[in-house]
């Protein structure tokens, strides 16, 4: 009976969906940037269009020096267009929208009594209902990443089977904000007040996640220029250390050496202040789901490093690069504070990054489903 | 004002027919429901329902109807329970298989057709497909939508979706049948066919809980039924024994004779009753007559009362126009039901506070 139940829940799901003119244009707007991504190639004067050129030198040298082949190229483009612009905004906005109806209608006063008076648990009867919410997501995602390996495969030559994880991973990323639109949608049987909430949690997610990076990327940053004045500084006690007792510039050397570690002072008195708001940023956030980092493991696992630091040295060598800036006399490239970034980040792994999600969505779910478990309809 | 046959569930059974749990389809006792601490929907309601029998349960809006077949769906908790529902605890999931339910103000998802929503709900209730294919046709042709099966519910009338609400409270070939205020906002051909459909299903032995306000629907179906009033139950059993005490006899004499009955009755008559002084008279045993315009009352419906009325009459050469078995409607009832005794004016509909 189980299974019966659940397969026309599932049935009633599709129905539903397939009712919703939004999940045609989701899909139909997914089919569109497939297609026009797939009109996009390289060659050595820059990006194609069809069999029109368009010259880009940076694109074309990149080409030309082997640092970006058709695979890697489609590759970026369908996970900096495809997935991490349509897939992870605008098509998570269309899924949000679309789906906000679900709980509210579910529980609407004439269709709960319905459903409650059936030989189903309620637990089973949410849960499921919860599930088919996904299936909205999970089927574009699919379809959309399906496509983009025949895309990648066809034109670039190179069958990236990597990009099925979309479909899991889009659902989860969006499962993590659906919670809170079921458990507004439940309570209020409102399809507006869910939208908005979770929109509002989703712009506080952005902004701690924001907010957690960019101190972050100064505290990396600040790092990184201490550890290059600490060097400074021994280069220049080592002079002191070498100079005679009565050479003439002493007293300039050992000035230097003072001013050194007046700026080590500095930058490290910013650097404390720096880790502790990191570190209050970073504990909210690990309470938080992150959508943005969720997909970023997409990146990683769609990209390999090496295809990125060729990609990266390519860009680097192809602008006009006029040196870095200095920063409390030492100068800091960008590369090596990116780099710095990308070890901190990494080392955060997927455990952390979907199991406090995870975690976040669990504490979510659970809640909601008490709540819908004790109600009277 | 609870009458002696709301008192318990087992005495308002007719004492003729057996009445062990297991010929009753639902046993309640002590179901009461409040919500935060001060309004009681449900206050120790107590009904039985035997098997094959239609149950009418009336009463004003608010009166707790609803809520109380709300509690045997497990849509509401119960505040306090105890009873069986076909023979298992109230709240027992496995039994909602063998229920059919049809709630008030039901909403179907608009984007099914006739048949999805009946096949729908009839996989929801466990009904295997094969089964539920061939039913699905049986009941919409039954409920006479067997047109209209591929047609979406958004295009459907009122009326329509009662039809196809029934169809699909009996997918399951249920043996308890809950319908809420079946015929809310339908035409009366409508009506018609809803109490057609209702008979025809306790023909099947099916036992039926009508939740109604429409007192002459329930009057014309229900074997038995039940009043309620601010979340109690005011009055149970069946119109027979609920309008015992208002049955009587009237007799309708020619208007210009009729101030002469005192006289043509006078040998048969006893003084009225000192608490009755408005009666002409009594008959052994206490049985009053009373005169009311061109019409004799007679408190009594047993008919061999009323023959050596009708003879001293016609013996008196007074012309009887009609003589008419008069009893309490089911309105009477009702409205006897929701009066305050003390104050004579409607209660204050919804729960008590």
């Amino acid at each position: 009976m189980i299974a019966r139940q659940t397969l026309a829940m599932l049935l009633d799901a599709y129905r539903e969906l397939n009712a919703r003119k939004l999940f045609w244009i989701s899909l139909a707007l997914s089919g569109f940037l497939v297609a026009a991504l797939a009109t996009l190639g390289i060659n050595e004067q820059g990006l194609t269009f069809f069999h029109w050129s368009i010259p880009i030198d940076v694109v074309g040298q990149l080409y030309s020096g082997g640092l970006l082949d058709e695979s890697t190229f489609y590759k970026f483009l369908f996970f900096s267009i495809g997935i991490n612009i349509w897939l992870a905004w605008g098509s998570l906005i269309l899924a949000i929208i679309s789906t906000a109806s679900l709980m509210p209608d579910f529980v609407t006063s004439g269709a709960i009594e319905l459903t409650l008076s059936k030989p189903v648990g309620r637990l089973r009867l949410f849960l499921t209902k919860y599930g088919t919410a996904l299936l909205f997501v999970g089927l574009q995602a699919l379809i959309f990443s399906v496509a983009a390996i025949l895309v990648i495969g066809l034109r670039g030559g190179e069958w990236v089977f990597t990009l099925l994880l979309t479909a899991p991973l889009l659902m989860l990323v969006f499962s993590f904000l659906y919670c809170i639109s079921a458990i507004v949608g439940m309570l209020t049987r409102s399809a507006i007040a869910a939208i908005l909430t979770v929109l509002v949690v989703w712009a506080c997610i952005w902004a701690v996640n924001t907010t957690e990076r960019v101190v972050l990327f100064a505290r990396v940053r600040q790092e990184v220029v201490l550890d290059l004045q600490t060097q400074q500084r021994k280069l220049a006690e080592a002079k002191v250390a070498e100079a005679a007792s009565d050479a003439p510039n002493l007293s300039e050397l050992r000035a230097k050496v003072d001013q050194w570690n007046e700026r080590i002072t500095n930058t490290d008195s910013t650097l404390t202040t720096l880790k502790r708001v990191h570190a209050v940023s970073f504990a909210v956030k690990s309470l938080l789901p992150k959508t943005g980092e969720s997909m970023e493991l997409l990146g990683r696992a769609i990209i390999t490093g090496p295809e990125i630091e060729r990609f990266r040295a390519g860009q680097e060598a192809g602008t006009n690069f006029r040196g870095d800036p200095e920063t409390e006399g030492v100068r800091v490239s960008p590369r090596m504070v990116e780099r710095e970034l990308d070890k901190v980040l990494e080392s955060r792994g997927v455990l952390w990054t979907l199991g406090t999600s995870i975690a976040f969505e669990f504490v979510v779910l659970a809640i909601a489903a008490w709540l819908f478990r004790r109600r009277d309809f | 004002m609870t009458t002696p046959q709301a008192a318990t569930p087992s005495a308002a059974l007719d004492p003729a027919m057996p009445s062990h749990s297991g010929d009753l389809a639902l046993d309640i006792r002590r179901v009461s429901k409040t919500y935060g601490r001060s309004v009681h929907a449900l206050q120790n309601v107590a009904l039985s329902i035997r098997r094959g029998e239609v149950f009418g349960l009336l009463g004003p809006n608010g009166a707790g109807k609803s809520t109380l077949v709300k509690i045997l769906m497990t849509v509401i908790r119960p505040s306090l329970c105890e009873g069986s529902l076909l023979g298992k605890p109230i709240g027992d999931k496995p039994t909602l298989a063998r229920i059919g339910y049809l709630p008030e103000h039901h909403r179907f998802p608009e984007y099914l057709t006739a048949a999805q929503v009946v096949d729908f709900f009839g996989a929801m209730a466990g009904v295997d497909r094969s089964t539920r294919k061939a039913r699905a046709n049986q009941l919409l042709d039954f409920v006479g939508l067997s047109n209209w099966k591929n047609s979406r519910v958004r295009t459907f009338s009122k009326g329509m979706r009662q039809r196809l609400g029934i169809a699909q409270a009996l997918i399951n070939d249920p043996d308890l049948v809950l319908l809420d205020e079946p015929t809310d906002g339908v035409d009366p051909v409508g009506r018609r066919d809803i109490r057609e459909i209702v008979a025809r299903e306790r023909e099947r032995g099916r036992t039926i809980l009508l939740n109604s306000h429409l007192l002459s629907e329930l009057e014309m179906i229900c074997d038995r039924v039940a009043i309620m009033v601010q979340g109690t139950v005011r009055m149970e059993g069946t119109l027979a024994d609920l309008t015992r005490d208002s049955r009587c006899y009237d007799i309708e004499l020619d208007p210009e004779r009729a101030g002469d009955a005192s006289a043509a009755l006078a040998s048969l008559l006893a003084p009225p009753l000192a608490s009755d002084t408005d009666a002409l008279g009594t008959l052994h045993p206490d049985i009053a007559i009373r005169r009311i315009g061109g019409t004799l009352r007679i408190q009594s419906d047993d008919p061999s009362v009323v023959q050596p009325i009708i003879d001293a009459l016609r013996a008196a050469g007074i012309t009887i126009r009609a003589v008419r078995p008069i009893r309490d409607s089911l309105e009477d009832l009702f409205m006897k039901a929701v009066l305050d005794p003390t104050t004579g004016k409607p209660l204050a509909p919804g729960a008590q506070r």
